[in-house]
């Protein structure tokens, strides 16, 4: 019983993180950024691999230096901003398995940073979740007023004289540590799913931006209990189970909807 | 006396391509002035001039009498409703209560006083019954007047208005212009529409926009070959319970793209 304790605690904190800062990501549309951070990110996994260093405070440099160059490119490059921040992606992860090729070792750990690692996750990645979790619940709620008036109308703060560049760089920054920290339990894959779904059906069935992180955190935990117990009753891969069950949610609400 | 506004000698555009080419308009303060002109024609380019969210190629902005970001605390600005992302979790007061902005230390909740105003603009405008409505359950109209109640609430030297009256039916379209006849007494504010009629009611000057250049003038009444040469095609005034000016049927020698000035003049 005590084996579980640790992994359920893990998936309690990711849930708030994920909560709060998918329906930052969703009302933002910075859902894209993130899946592009998220993939960038393994570079740093591979750097801290080849380098023999911490992989948390590498990749958590890593992963801030790549989103403060998404910003910079996409405000300064005529690019779209799409094409921007695949390339990011494509450059993060090439670098990532280059290293790992360099260091000419066993790369077993890295299927961790793909497909999560709830049962054996550090106690120093949980305390940072911990306090991650802390920083992002009082933040949104403190600034819950800006957060919502940047997401509804961005050029009526900026014509207001609001900081807006400095607020979406802090905006970025929160969702690329969120990033990291999530990757080391729900893996890569995972971690776009629930930067994503929980926060798109909350943001439709609340009324304010604190309710909607709300939902979405209870939607995260819902969905990664229910796709436990589905893995765990038929034998199958569980974060893809979750994804399956949170996908499948969407969809029936998306669909239903329409009618 | 400081001008509202005055721009001198401006070219501006986008990408290569000039909107504006050395046009000039001063603007004394006080009262309503029109903004006419076809689509493209520079109206909505004149507006991000004066917010300062676009610089001049040539020429000086000066807005309440200094550089346009600097002047933007005395600025409120009402943008078309199809800029918004409504399907956000947030209400009618919240949009309205953005309008303070800027104006108060981020993370400090609103004032009674600031309540208290925000509520009143909102009575003005008839849509004080829907201020716990999401913005998704909104009309066109509905969100349209949030969005002038939102610029009131700052209470602004000069007022910047796009289309603020597109989607409203002619009771709001009404109560908007009432209310900014009383508000520019002592302000200004600029009107940007297509709707020569709605304008030539409510406004004491109109200017044209249009073939790159800007032509002010002092009054509501704007001659019928100043109303042609902006809009580059002919423009007749018909009556279907307003006055109401409409492109008119013209020969196959005109050239003019009408899909750009969206019909209506």
């Amino acid at each position: 019983m005590s084996l579980l304790v640790w992994p359920l605690v893990a998936i309690v904190l990711a849930s708030i993180a994920a909560g709060v800062a998918g329906t930052l990501a969703v009302s933002h549309r910075m859902v894209s950024i993130g899946g592009g951070l998220a993939h960038a990110a393994y570079g740093g996994v591979g750097l801290a691999f080849l380098l023999g260093w911490a992989p948390l405070w590498v990749t958590i440099a890593f992963t801030l230096v790549a989103a403060l160059l998404m910003t910079w490119l996409v405000e300064r490059s005529p690019e779209r901003s799409d094409t921007l921040i695949g390339v990011v992606w494509a450059l993060g992860m090439a670098f990532g398995i280059l290293c790992v090729d360099l260091s000419r070792t066993y790369a077993g750990d890295l299927n961790a940073v793909l497909f999560g690692s709830l049962l054996a996750i550090p106690r120093t990645d949980l305390l940072a979740l911990g306090v991650l979790d802390v920083a992002l619940v009082s933040l949104s709620w403190i600034y819950r007023r800006e957060l919502l008036a940047l997401a509804v109308d961005p050029e009526f703060a900026e014509v207001a004289g609001f900081p807006v560049r400095i607020f979406r760089a802090g905006l970025l920054c929160a969702v690329a540590l969120s990033v990291v920290l999530l990757m080391r339990v729900t893996g890569l894959v995972l971690l776009v799913a629930f930067l994503s779904i929980p926060g798109a059906l909350a943001v439709r069935w609340t009324r304010s931006l604190v309710r909607a992180m709300a939902v979405a955190t209870g939607l995260t935990l819902a969905f990664g209990l229910a796709g436990l117990a589905l893995s765990w009753w038929k034998d199958l891969s569980p974060g893809a189970c979750i994804i399956s069950v949170a996908g499948a949610t969407y969809l029936a609400v998306t669909l239903a909807r329409r009618r | 006396m400081t001008p509202a506004f005055r721009l001198q000698e401006v070219s501006c555009g986008y990408a290569g391509h000039v909107v504006l080419r050395q046009a000039s308009l001063e603007i004394a303060p006080g009262g309503i002035l029109g903004m006419i002109g076809p689509n493209g024609a520079g109206k909505s380019t004149v507006l991000r001039l004066l917010l300062g969210l676009l610089d001049p190629l040539e020429g000086t902005v000066e807005v309440l009498g200094r550089p346009p970001r600097q002047a933007r605390s005395g600025i409120g600005y009402v943008p078309q409703s199809l800029v918004l992302e409504r399907d956000l979790p947030g209400t009618l007061e919240d949009l309205v209560l953005a309008g303070f902005l800027g104006l108060r230390r981020p993370g400090s909740p609103p004032t009674a006083a600031e309540l208290e105003r925000a509520h009143g603009w909102m009575e003005r405008l008839g849509v004080v019954q829907l201020r716990a409505r999401k913005l998704s359950e909104l009309s066109g109209g509905q969100l349209q007047l949030g969005l002038v109640a939102r610029a009131l609430v700052r209470e602004p030297r000069l007022l910047l208005l796009d289309e603020p009256t597109a989607n409203a039916d002619a009771r709001a379209q009404g109560a908007v212009f009432a209310l900014l006849d009383e508000f520019c007494r002592e302000r200004t504010a600029v009107v940007v529409s297509h709707d020569v009629g709605v304008l030539a009611r409510n406004v004491r000057s109109i200017a044209c926009v249009g073939a790159g250049t800007i032509v002010h003038h002092g009054t509501r009444e704007v001659p019928q070959d100043a109303l042609e040469a902006a809009y580059g095609c002919p423009v007749e005034l018909i009556a279907h319970g307003h006055p109401h000016r409409v492109l008119s049927e013209h020969g196959p020698d005109c050239h003019h793209d009408h899909a750009s000035c969206g019909g209506h003049a």
